[in-house]
């Protein structure tokens, strides 16, 4: 029974954990020796002799381990306090120089406690029956120290979780699930930088927010901003085309190879063609179309002179309807924090009422809160809390409405707006000669679905049929010249979303050919002005 | 009104049951077990005592145990913030057992008296540890009031306290704390001088006579800093008990000479002296702790407890030269008399029952409160065996047949009645002997108590003429004062010593020379009709034989053993030992007539040396 119920309990907590093969396999041993055991009596007996040796020796490492912590941890620093101040633990009021070292009995004058089990305790002052106002206001107390132990616990907690990085394997056993992740060595690798890159977002004056602008990694490398991208050949004498390229996360290629983006993707293809092609891949984590414009517009302020300007958008600009709230006037992803942030600077106390911003406080740091969380997280989904928080790489509110008209009415107001930079987009090129090509991106809910691709949870929760509905709206809003490449992956049967909006490599290849073929004209008519 | 007390958990553990303020039954576990101070839960005493009380299995009113345990675990952290990391040794060792045992002692008494068949008990009470002892020592005594001081390693904090008991109250005034203690500092020495703390220092008190206090000053001016009210701080720096795995530490060492003695090993002069010079320390403390007591008491009795208690060298000295005109000095006076002090606190401080005391008759009942076998159980038990007996026809012939035997130089093992409670066989379980043999000292020593032959051996003695034999005006009749022999019982012997420590103690000094140590003190038993009329009648008929009512009396067990307990305890031991006879009830076995003992293990082999 020993057996099996040992059996039993490290099954149960394997498959807790996920790993089903290990817990069959453990299922599988215990159930064998338990048959063993019932048919020998001498198998039995070696076994509860081992069992006994095993829990003996691992028992006496744990003990070792847990009281030499204690020791450390607790008892030698107390001591060596101790032993500084000169303050001996032992002496209870005594010294060693004392005419006398006899001392007044512990409980003298003192009520007998001869049912505690320790000597003796404070005499509490006779009270006399506590006034309703005295109990309320134990009651009060009481919980006032309740909720600040539990803020403290929590606040250690909140700390020790802020100060760990997000742990490895837990991000690689979240994706282990992703049918489209690569089941290659670089995985991991990319898949850290990738995320090392969404957490350390910074506040800039100009566009809102900037990732980092240098990462250096074996797969993944941004230097000045700039993501490094495939290196062509020379091609001759002639003078490659600059082809920038601008937009999202997707652009700067989240989860893939420095030489396996979108921008290299088309560098390699442009050289197949014999086209002398220079990319340079300015994409940027959570960018929609107008914080592209901004930052096109300081790299021509600045002297840059791009022959081609690629954008690539979408996602970003519909998802700002759902964390911005529905907006007609251009925005991005973090406006709305960073308002919240900015107002309660200047006007303390004024953007939200105060029991709000105490509740929001005390849920943020509380014990019991983050325990809930963590437990529920534990039977809700299988990701890790904070990569919930950075697979759409895209702030945490959620739309309040996800009824299907306010999902329509979400993407004309983010085509419009989108639509509107394009325009100036436009503009620009005519005005500093270079030329532009605007593409819609394709996402999991604009794209045929993959049966292997329908465990992928979407942007933080929100409805899909919503987004299904956005999705098909903003591409009946799109106007030329935007490219829509929503059908690039169609067609394609094996998995290619990681999340709701990136793709793995395959993915990223077949949007970049879609690309390319509206690229190739361009670049040729470019390269031709150059010749010429 | 049935009160268990109970103490375990740190050694000698035990139960007595208190019934309507009368001590109906107390055991140790080790008796039972057979496990040499053993320090678990005495479930087999706890079954025994109320079993003897025949206590339903409703009927416990009250279990009191003798600890507040989370005031000794307080200490104990304490003591771990003092030492640091250099008590992880011992940290290691003890955290696993109060986290697993100790620290849930309420739940286990519950647990264990649920498994013997009882409900659970009434309530559940903690006396502290002095408390305890102290209950043990004036509840116990003949006194209506009294000066009381207890004595040993340590308790929860207290190594010693005074206090003063009137009718049925007890107040503790003061107490020396940890880690001062007059119990460790004689334990340290008994370390250093090769015997088992806890149970080898009666041996290191045997010792005393044979030495020189030459070290008494390095004790004095080194390791303790002494108070004329018998406080003293002990020097740390010496001691290595708080965090280490021994008494004693290097510099220790280095004051006396050189590193401890090996256990088994040779006995020198420096042990001899060593032991000499603790000893005098010790008496003098006492000496010095006793007036202190009795100034601030007011009291002309006192009741001692606790295990310096059983120095029985010091309270003789107390006794002649201290301010107390009468001292009681309860039997069991290590921790398994705790149990008894907290049954009799239970029905008289937290019941508060009324006592009364005659001033001349205690409630020990001579300490033959334990087991008891009828006549038909033994008989049972020989004839289920086939071991050939004789039967007394009755109780003068009975006690004439067995003198007669210890007057030929026999040595016979006396198993009759209930079992004493404490540490001293005081004719119920005892070995006897010929106290006026040169060579019974040697022989009992060596092939009976297989021990080290140094330490001479208990007289007992009619109560009638112990003053005509020793210097003493009063009753010992469980073995706790040393008094000496008189001038006219003594010889004269050589002034210069042998070398070896066995010859000297073999040394003829008086017309008894087999209880008769080399300063010709004695530790004593008056053995009075009343009390132990089998006793007396075996004494009597010896001193009818031989003009002498003095034996010697031993306990009933061999080194490193616990006293039997049962018929069948004794008959092993009487058949693994060289002894002649054995008397069990009114049954006497012949060693010669015995089938031929088939038990493979030797004496040695179950020995756990002390």
């Amino acid at each position: 029974m020993r057996q099996i119920g040992f059996g039993a309990v490290v099954f149960g907590i394997l498959w807790l954990l996920g790993r089903h093969t290990a817990a069959i396999v453990i299922v599988f041993i215990a159930g064998s020796v338990a048959i063993a055991c019932a048919l020998s009596v001498r198998t039995a007996d070696g076994v509860e002799r081992l069992i006994a040796w095993v829990t003996s020796i691992v028992g006496r490492g744990l003990s070792y381990l847990l009281l030499g912590l204690v020791e450390i941890l607790v008892f030698t620093p107390v001591a060596a306090v101790l032993w500084l101040v000169r303050r001996d633990p032992l002496a209870l009021g005594s010294s060693p120089n004392d005419l006398s070292l006899w001392r007044p009995s512990f409980a003298d004058g003192r009520t007998p406690l001869y049912g505690r089990q320790f000597t003796y305790e404070v005499p509490r002052p006779v009270v006399g029956r506590r006034s309703t106002l005295g109990r309320v206001a134990f009651v009060v107390g009481t919980v006032i120290l309740l909720l600040l132990a539990d803020l403290g616990v929590g606040s250690i907690i909140d700390a020790m979780k802020s100060s760990s990085p997000e742990s490895p394997t837990a991000l690689t056993s979240y994706y282990r699930g992703v049918a489209a992740v690569p089941k290659a060595p670089w995985w991991p690798s990319v898949l850290l930088d990738s995320f090392q890159q969404a957490y350390v977002g910074q506040f800039e004056p100009l566009r809102g927010f900037d990732f980092p602008r240098n990462l250096s990694g074996p797969y993944l490398n941004v230097t000045d901003g700039v993501r490094r991208s495939y290196e062509p050949p020379a091609l001759g004498t002639r003078k490659p085309v600059e082809v920038l390229f601008l937009g999202g996360s997707t652009t700067q290629g989240a989860f893939q190879r420095d030489d396996y983006t979108i921008p290299s993707d088309i560098a390699r293809l442009a050289t197949g063609d014999n086209i002398p092609i220079h990319v340079v891949n300015r994409g940027q984590y959570g960018y929609d179309i107008w914080q592209e414009v901004e930052l096109l517009e300081e790299l021509l302020t600045s002297g840059y002179r791009p022959g081609v300007v690629v954008f690539y958008d979408g996602v970003n600009d519909l998802s700002i309807q759902s964390t911005e709230g529905t907006t007609t006037i251009p925005s991005h992803l973090k406006a709305q924090e960073y308002a919240q942030a900015i107002a309660q600077y200047l006007h303390p106390g004024s953007t939200q009422p105060l029991v709000n911003r105490i509740v929001d406080a005390y849920r943020n740091r509380s014990a019991i809160a983050l325990g809930v969380s963590d437990v529920s997280s534990l039977f809700t989904s299988h990701a890790p809390a904070s990569s919930k928080k950075l697979t759409p790489l895209q702030g945490n509110t959620q739309s309040p409405d996800q009824s299907i008209p306010t999902a329509i009415t979400r993407a004309n107001d983010a085509v419009s707006i989108y639509l509107r930079a394009v325009q100036l987009i436009g503009e620009l090129a005519a005005g500093y000669g270079f030329q532009v090509k605007t593409f819609w991106q394709p996402f999991l809910y604009s794209k045929m679905p993959v049966v292997a691709e329908k465990n992928i949870e979407g942007f933080e929760g929100e409805s899909p049929p919503a987004w299904f509905a956005m999705a098909a709206q903003a591409r009946k809003d799109l106007r030329p010249p935007v490219i829509d490449l929503s059908d690039a992956l169609n067609g394609i049967k094996a998995p290619v979303m990681i999340d709701y909006e990136h793709t793995n490599e395959l993915g990223s290849l077949a949007v970049a050919k879609a690309m390319y073929g509206y690229l190739k004209p361009v670049l040729t008519t470019d390269l031709d002005k150059h010749q010429a | 009104m049935n009160i268990l007390g109970i103490s375990a958990f740190y050694h000698d553990s035990a139960a007595a049951l208190v019934q309507d303020g009368v001590i109906t039954a107390a055991a140790q576990e080790e008796r039972f077990t057979r496990k040499k101070n053993d320090a678990d839960f005495p479930k087999n005493a706890v079954a025994y005592c109320l079993h003897a009380g025949q206590v339903g299995e409703k009927d416990i009113d009250a279990v009191v145990f003798y600890d507040k345990p989370l005031t000794t675990f307080s200490r104990l952290l304490r003591t771990y913030l003092r030492v640091g990391p250099r008590g992880f040794r011992t940290f290691h060792q003890a955290m696993p057992v109060w986290l697993r045992q100790k620290l849930w002692i309420p739940y286990l008494i519950e647990k264990e008296i649920r498994e013997l068949g009882y409900t659970r008990p009434g309530k559940m009470y903690f006396m502290e540890h002095h408390e305890s002892h102290a209950a043990s020592a004036f509840f116990a005594s003949p006194f209506e009031s009294a000066a009381i001081l207890t004595f040993d390693g340590v308790g929860e904090w207290a190594t010693a306290s005074i206090g003063v008991g009137r009718k049925n109250t007890i107040e503790l005034k003061e107490q020396l704390l940890f880690p001062n203690s007059l119990g460790l500092l004689y334990s340290a020495f008994t370390y250093f001088c090769g015997f088992r703390v806890n149970s080898g220092e009666y041996k290191l008190m045997g010792l005393a006579p044979y030495g020189e206090p030459r070290y008494e000053s390095q004790i004095r001016d080194e390791l303790i800093k002494l108070r004329p009210d018998g406080s003293f701080t002990l020097n740390m720096r010496y001691f290595d008990f708080l965090g280490g795995l021994t008494m004693t530490n290097h510099r220790f060492d280095e004051l006396f000479g050189g590193p401890p003695r090996v256990p088994e090993s040779e006995l020198t002069q420096r042990e001899l002296d060593l032991a000499r010079s603790i000893q005098v320390v010790t008496e003098d403390i006492v000496l010095r702790m006793a007036a202190h007591a009795a100034e601030i008491t007011g009291e002309r009795n006192a009741c001692l407890a606790g295990g310096v208690a059983l120095n029985c060298v010091a309270n003789g000295r107390l006794l002649r030269d201290g301010p107390f005109e009468r001292l009681w000095i309860q039997p069991a006076a290590g921790d398994a008399g705790g149990a008894v002090g907290a049954a009799l606190a239970g029905w008289y401080e937290i019941y508060g029952h009324p006592r009364s005391a005659d001033g001349v008759h205690d409630a020990m009942a001579g300490t033959y409160i334990g087991p008891g076998f009828s006549d038909e159980e033994i008989e049972q038990y020989l004839r289920s065996h086939g071991y050939p007996y004789t039967a007394a026809k009755d109780v003068q012939l009975w006690a004439n047949g067995i003198a007669a035997l210890v007057a030929e130089q026999r040595v016979v093992g006396l198993f009759v009645g209930r079992m004493e409670f404490g540490p001293r066989a005081l004719g119920h379980r005892s070995i006897i002997g010929d106290a006026r043999s040169g060579a019974m000292q040697s022989t009992m020593n060596l092939k009976i108590k297989y021990r080290e032959s140094f330490r001479p051996f208990a007289p007992a003695v009619l109560a009638e003429r112990a003053a005509e034999f020793f210097d003493i005006d009063v009753e010992s009749p469980y073995m706790m004062l040393v008094a000496s022999l008189r001038q006219n019982h003594r010889c004269g012997v050589a002034t210069d010593h042998p070398d070896d420590i066995r010859d000297w103690v073999n040394e003829v000094r008086s017309d008894l020379p087999a209880i008769t140590h080399v300063d010709y003190s004695a530790r004593i038993q008056t053995v009075n009709r009343e009390q132990s009329p089998e006793f007396h009648a075996i004494i009597s008929a010896f001193d009818a034989i031989t003009g002498c009512p003095v034996i010697i009396n031993t306990s009933f067990n061999v080194r490193g053993e616990p006293i039997v307990c049962t018929p069948e305890d004794a008959y092993r031991c009487f058949m693994r030992t060289e002894m002649d006879h054995l008397v069990l009830g009114p049954f006497l076995l012949d060693k010669s007539q015995q089938p031929e003992w088939t038990d493979d293990k030797s004496v040695s082999a179950d020995l756990i040396l002390d």
